[in-house]
This record gives C-alpha cells, structure tokens and sequence, in this order.
C-alpha cells in the first residue's frame, strides 16, 4: 500500500495544509479501495461462472460416456441372446458367461420376462434395481434402449425382442458412485482454484487501482505545493496524452490565465498609485505656497483656487480608473439599452465644435452608406459617449490649427456591425508607438501631452478599449507621422448591431 | 430648507453643514446609518443627503426603510464608487439622484436645491433673472425687452444658469445638462460657448452677466439691473 502524498508528521505544513492532505489521502484511497473491490467483484463473478460451467459440462460428459459403453453392451447381449432364445436355460448360461467379465468391471446383469419379473440377476446386482419391477420397455419402438436412474445405479434395459415368443428383456447397470466421485474430486479442484483467485483479484486489483491512481496522486501531490502567491508553479504532463495529461493541461492553462491576469492587476495598481502621485504633489505643492507667510490674502487664495482645480485633475483620475476596472468586470448586456450611435457621435460632436473652432480646427460628423436603420447597438449610451469623447478630445489635442477632423457613422450589413471612425489631419503617432497607444498610462510624447497645461492622464484610449471591448466590439488605431507630408490618424471602432435592430 | 445629512467623513459632514448654513439652510448630521433609521431621520426634512457607505446601516438600507414606510422625502445618494451597478441599485431603491465623490460642494447644493423645487413642483414657461427674460416655450430670449438670438447649445446653457441663478453651475453640470454626458476631460468644451453668450449679453456692460468661478464653473448674477 502506498503510503500518503506527504505524512503529516514529517512536514512542519500548516494545519490547513495537513488537513487537506489528509482529507487528499483519504479520498485517494477511497477510491483505489473502491476500484479494487469493483475489480475483484467481476474478476469473482466471472470465475465462479467459468467455474460452475466447467463442473456441470464435466459432469454431464461423464454420464452421457458411461451412458454410451452400457447401451453399446446391452446391445451386443441382446443380440447374442436372441439366438439362443426361447431357450431361457441357454440365455441364462450366456449371460453368466458374459457377466464374468462384467463383474470385473463393476458391472450387473439382469433378465427379465415380459411380465417384468426377474429369471436372472448376477451377483453383484443391487437390490434397489431388483425391486424395480414391472413391464419392460415400451414396445413402440424395436431395439430401444432406455436408460433408467435408480439411487447410484444406473443400467441400460433393452428387449429381446423376437416376434414368436414372449419377450425376455436385459438390464446392465453400474453403480454411479465412482462418477459422482470423480465430479466431486473436479469440483474440489475447482475450488481451490476458486480461493486461489478470490484471494490473488484483490492484490492485483489493489495493484491495479494504485498503478491507475498514481499519476492522479502526482498531480495532486502538485497541486498541493500550489499557492496563489507563487504562479509560477505548474502540474506535471507526462507527454502521454490521456485523459489526465488534458486534466492538468487544462488546470495549467487556467494557472496561465490567472498569473497573467494578476500581473494584470498588479501592474494596474501599481501604475494607478504611480500616476496618482502627480497630481498628488502638485496639490500639496499648492498647499504648501498658500500656507507661505509672506503671501497676500488675494495671492493665497488664487493659489487655494488652483487647488481645488487640481483636485479635479485627480478626481478625473479616480473616475478614470473606476471605468477601467468597471468595464473589465461588468458585462454590458445586463445594463445595455438601444443606442443610435449616429446619434452619439452628432452629440459628442456638437460638444467639441465650440472647442475645436476656438482651436482653428474644422470638426464634420457624417454618415456613410444607405443606412437609415442599423446605426444602433446595444451599450451603455454613456460609456460609449465616453469613448466618442475621449477620441475626440485626444485628435483636438495633437491637431494643429487649420487641420480637420472627421467623425463617421457606418454601418456593415455583411458583418451586420457598426464602425465608428474618428480621422484627424494631426501629427500622427509613430509606428513602435502605435502597439503601445493602448496600454494604460502610455503617453507617445509626454512633453507634447502638456500642451497648454492639459494634461490627459494617458488612460484615454485604454478606457477606449475596455469599454468597446466590454461592448463586444474592437478598437484600431493607424496612423501615419507627419514627416514632410502630412500625418494623420484614423481610428476605427466596430461594434455588433442591436439585436432589436438585426431582427427588424 | 431643511436637509438631513448621513455621512461618517467628519470633513464633509463639516463642509456641507458650513455650505448650507452660509445660503440660509439648516443641516441635521447622522454618522451612524442604524441611527438615522432609528430616528427616522428623513421623515423630518425636506432633502435627504445619504452616504452609501455608512457604518450601521448602508444609506440604501436607510432609504429603504424611509420608502417602506412611505417618506417620499427626495434623496440623493453620495457615494465614492461611480459604477453603474450602483446607480442602478440606488435608483431602484428611490433615490432621487446620485453625486460621486469627490464632489463640488456648490454643485451638491444646486442640486439638492432643484430637488426641492421639484418637490414643490411649479411649472413655468418663463425664467428670470434680472434683466433676462427666457421663454422656454417660444425658445426665445429677451433683454430689457430686447431679442437676442441664442444657438440651441446657448439657450440650454442660459436655461440652466438662469435655473440655478445666483448659484454655482459646474461645467460637468452643464455638460450632462446639455450633451446628457458629464465630460470632465481637460478640453473646455463650454468656454467657447460662455464667451459667445457674453458677447451677446454683455454689450456696454462693466461687469459680465455671468461669472466664472475658477476651477469650479459659472454664474448668473442674481440682481443684475
């Protein structure tokens, strides 16, 4: 028997961890005993059958030969008493002749007259078969021979059958004692060999059972050693492609999945405190110049001023944030509604045309294609705001005066999806910079991002991302840097249609 | 107004009372949600400001028992998580309207102060303030008598000011007004807009009609000539 994963006393695990080897251990070997007792069971049953079938075919073999040599004996008397009849004086001689040799053998003779009483028996003849009086055989059929069980005796009776005189019949019998003992001798061969397999199936099925268990107590023994703060460790897979080679790399690649998502999340927080520093410093560096001695009540208050200005800089990190972390948990259809996203983009366009104008820049919202229906999906209309404005904002920002930007609505009814596209005539991002304008607190250019004093937390085009991405939809972004021609960037967002809407 | 408070902070439990005090209200302050369920508090105000994290009772367990038993006192739900779940869940248990934290204080009590006009429901086809006289049915505004054309993005922003007059309006109020999205991204997307209403309104006049506040929004002078 195998002993458990690890034993309790020799590892200074804690207790948590022993419990569940133990209770491991004890599910383990539940389970072998049970694959052993299910084994043994079958491999019984089907010996015992084997078994019995061999006994009762000996047995009836054995009976069916013996049958064979009396009816082959009683036929050879019969035929060499038929001549000699209706001499019973001549019959009676032949037959103690023959039964010389008979009762070497073990074998009894016995004439009968038609009215079933005995002329003659040989000495050996029992008494239970002379009791068994009465007419011989039927006459239906000439040269039958039947065959009669009586106690241990057994003998073949046949007439003497002759068409003048009155018939005389001849039993030869033989005790069936020694049969019964060479069935009995087989039988207690059989179970011996019945024990022998009844005590040998358990310790092969117990063998079995633990040989079939032992990769599953590798694993486990692996699984143990697991802890949620080393995602490093994987289960073994032994190449051998079976069911528990899938089983582990099925709980490896959720382990792969759960490592990457912590990192994720690490990284995110860890990037989060980093970039909630900034404004952090800026407001206590604020508050330290207000608190200065030396000031006037007016400059101290304009400084209190810009404090309370900065802390929404932080505010909108905050709620930046929580959109990141809403979006990549919430699943949008519980929330969704219908929303028109000609009507969104018009919308968000309206909200920056002041803006842009001030700026110098020409901002077009337009709708491609025939497409009066389909220009819905389903979301959250503020989320998607969101996004319109965050593409919006970020083309106004790297745009320079006298350059456009154009906003448009189409929809694909072979996809049977929307694009939003937001295109601006800007400077465009360079190529290594386009995988990464994605990654949360990513700025292409920092000192370009400080334009004007605004400052967007480089948190933009991920909100983008995960708030499309929680839609079901995809976000792209390309771009070409302005290098003697003119740059410009085209940003295309797809999203499915509404339901509500593919059906109509 | 009368307004009852629920909230642990003691900072903005004291920056709230100091506002509302300052524009003439009274403020009545729990920090336990169990206590203010125990003494009904919202029963016995006219506005209801509830923290949602509450040590007691949540404020949505506090509005709760308040609708349970028929207080239809308006409510308005503060809270530092900004998901949508949470409005949702807030909304369906009666609350009026919902502000995340950290929020503008003046923009907290134009807010409540809406409520409770709304309360007390009024309809009005006209709003005034000083020398400005909007119709909201002809769309039409008139100064000293005088029409002024207004964009539709002017008209909804005047409307708004002239709500609230005397009162700070913050730009993401304005925006969520207008545009039904409360932008508060670096870009100044109402600015334009002020500037071009000024232009309209301000002709020969020293002081504009409406203010900025710095760093928080803007303002309709209240008694303008």
């Amino acid at each position: 028997m195998r002993s458990p994963p690890t034993h309790p006393d020799d590892t200074p695990a804690p207790t948590h961890t022993r419990g569940l080897l133990r209770r491991a251990f004890i599910h383990w070997a539940t389970l072998r005993l049970r694959l052993t007792l299910w084994n043994t069971a079958v491999v019984l049953l089907a010996t015992l059958a084997t078994l019995a079938a061999v006994l009762v075919g000996s047995r009836a073999a054995l009976f069916r030969e013996a049958d064979a040599v009396l009816a082959g004996e009683v036929a050879e008397i019969v035929l060499a008493i038929r001549d000699l009849h209706p001499d019973t004086q001549a019959v009676i001689e032949e037959l103690r002749r023959k039964a010389v040799g008979h009762e070497q053998r073990g074998w009894f003779t016995q004439l009968l007259d038609a009215s079933g009483t005995t002329l003659w028996s040989s000495e050996g003849c029992p008494a239970e078969v002379l009791e068994v009086q009465g007419p011989p055989p039927a006459d239906h059929a000439a040269h039958a021979i039947e065959l009669v069980q009586v106690g241990d005796y057994r003998f073949a009776w046949q007439k003497v059958d002759t068409p003048s005189h009155s018939p005389l019949s001849v039993r030869i019998g033989m005790s069936t004692s020694y049969l019964d003992e060479d069935v009995n001798d087989l039988a207690r061969l059989l179970v011996v060999i019945g024990v022998l397999v009844g005590l040998l199936t358990p310790i092969g099925g117990f063998w079995l059972a633990v040989r079939a268990t032992r990769p599953i107590a590798d694993i486990l023994k692996a699984a143990v050693r697991l802890e949620p703060t080393r995602l490093t460790d994987r289960l073994p897979v032994r190449g051998t492609n079976d069911e528990l080679d899938r089983l582990a790399r099925t709980i490896n690649r959720l382990l792969d999945q759960i490592a990457k998502h912590v990192e994720r999340q690490e990284s995110f927080i860890a990037d989060a405190a980093h970039e909630l520093r900034g404004p952090l410093a800026a407001i206590r560096n604020t508050l330290e110049m207000a608190l200065a001695s030396r000031l006037s009540a007016e400059d101290s208050r304009q400084l209190l001023q810009e404090a309370i200005e900065q802390t929404s800089q932080l505010s909108k990190l905050a709620s930046d944030l929580l959109v990141l972390a809403e979006s990549s948990e919430i699943s949008v259809p519980q929330y969704a509604a219908d929303v028109d996203m000609q009507e969104i983009a018009s919308g968000m366009v309206d909200m920056f045309s002041g803006a842009a104008e001030e700026a110098g820049i020409e901002v077009a919202c337009e709708v491609r294609g025939n497409t009066s229906r389909h220009l819905r999906v389903a979301g959250i209309a503020t989320r998607l705001r969101e996004v319109v404005s965050n593409l919006l904002e970020n083309a106004l920002r790297f745009t320079p005066r006298g350059g456009s930007i154009r906003v448009a609505v189409e929809a694909h009814p072979a996809s049977r999806t929307i694009s939003l596209i937001v295109e601006d005539t800007g400077c465009g991002i360079g190529e290594s910079d386009i995988a990464r304008v994605f990654d949360r607190f990513y700025q292409a250019d920092a000192s370009r991002s400080r334009r004007d004093g605004r400052r967007g937390g480089g948190l933009g085009l991920s909100i983008c991302r995960a708030i499309i991405e929680s839609h079901g939809g995809t976000i792209d972004l390309q771009s070409q840097l302005a290098n003697g021609s003119p740059g410009w960037t085209k940003v295309t967002v797809t999203l499915p249609w509404s339901q509500q809407d593919a059906d109509t | 107004m009368h307004v009852c408070l629920v909230e642990d902070d003691p900072l903005i439990c004291r920056a709230v009372d100091t506002a509302l005090r300052e524009n003439g209200h009274t403020c009545l302050c729990f920090h336990d949600g169990q206590e203010a369920i125990d003494a009904q508090a919202l029963a016995g105000c006219d506005v209801g400001v509830l923290d949602v994290m509450l040590p007691g009772a949540s404020g949505i367990d506090v509005l709760r028992a308040a609708r349970d038993q028929g207080v239809r006192t308006p409510v308005i739900i503060l809270t530092a998580l900004g998901a949508t779940p949470e409005k949702l869940r807030a909304f369906e248990k009666g609350a009026d309207d919902y502000l995340v934290k950290p929020f503008d204080t003046s923009e907290l009590l134009a807010r409540l102060d809406a409520m409770h006009r709304r309360a007390a429901y009024r309809p009005t086809l006209e709003l005034v303030a000083g020398p400005l006289h909007l119709s909201l049915a002809t769309k039409r505004l008139s100064l000293n008598g005088r029409q002024i054309e207004l964009t539709p993005t002017e008209f909804s922003i005047l409307e708004m000011l002239m709500r609230y007059k005397g009162q700070v309006v913050t730009r993401s109020m304005l925006c969520e007004h207008i545009w039904g999205f409360r932008w508060d991204g670096p870009t100044n997307v109402i600015e334009v807009h002020i500037t071009r209403i000024r232009g309209k309104l301000d002709h020969n006049r020293e002081k504009s009609l409406i203010r900025t506040i710095r760093g928080r929004g803007y303002a309709l002078a209240a008694d303008a000539p």
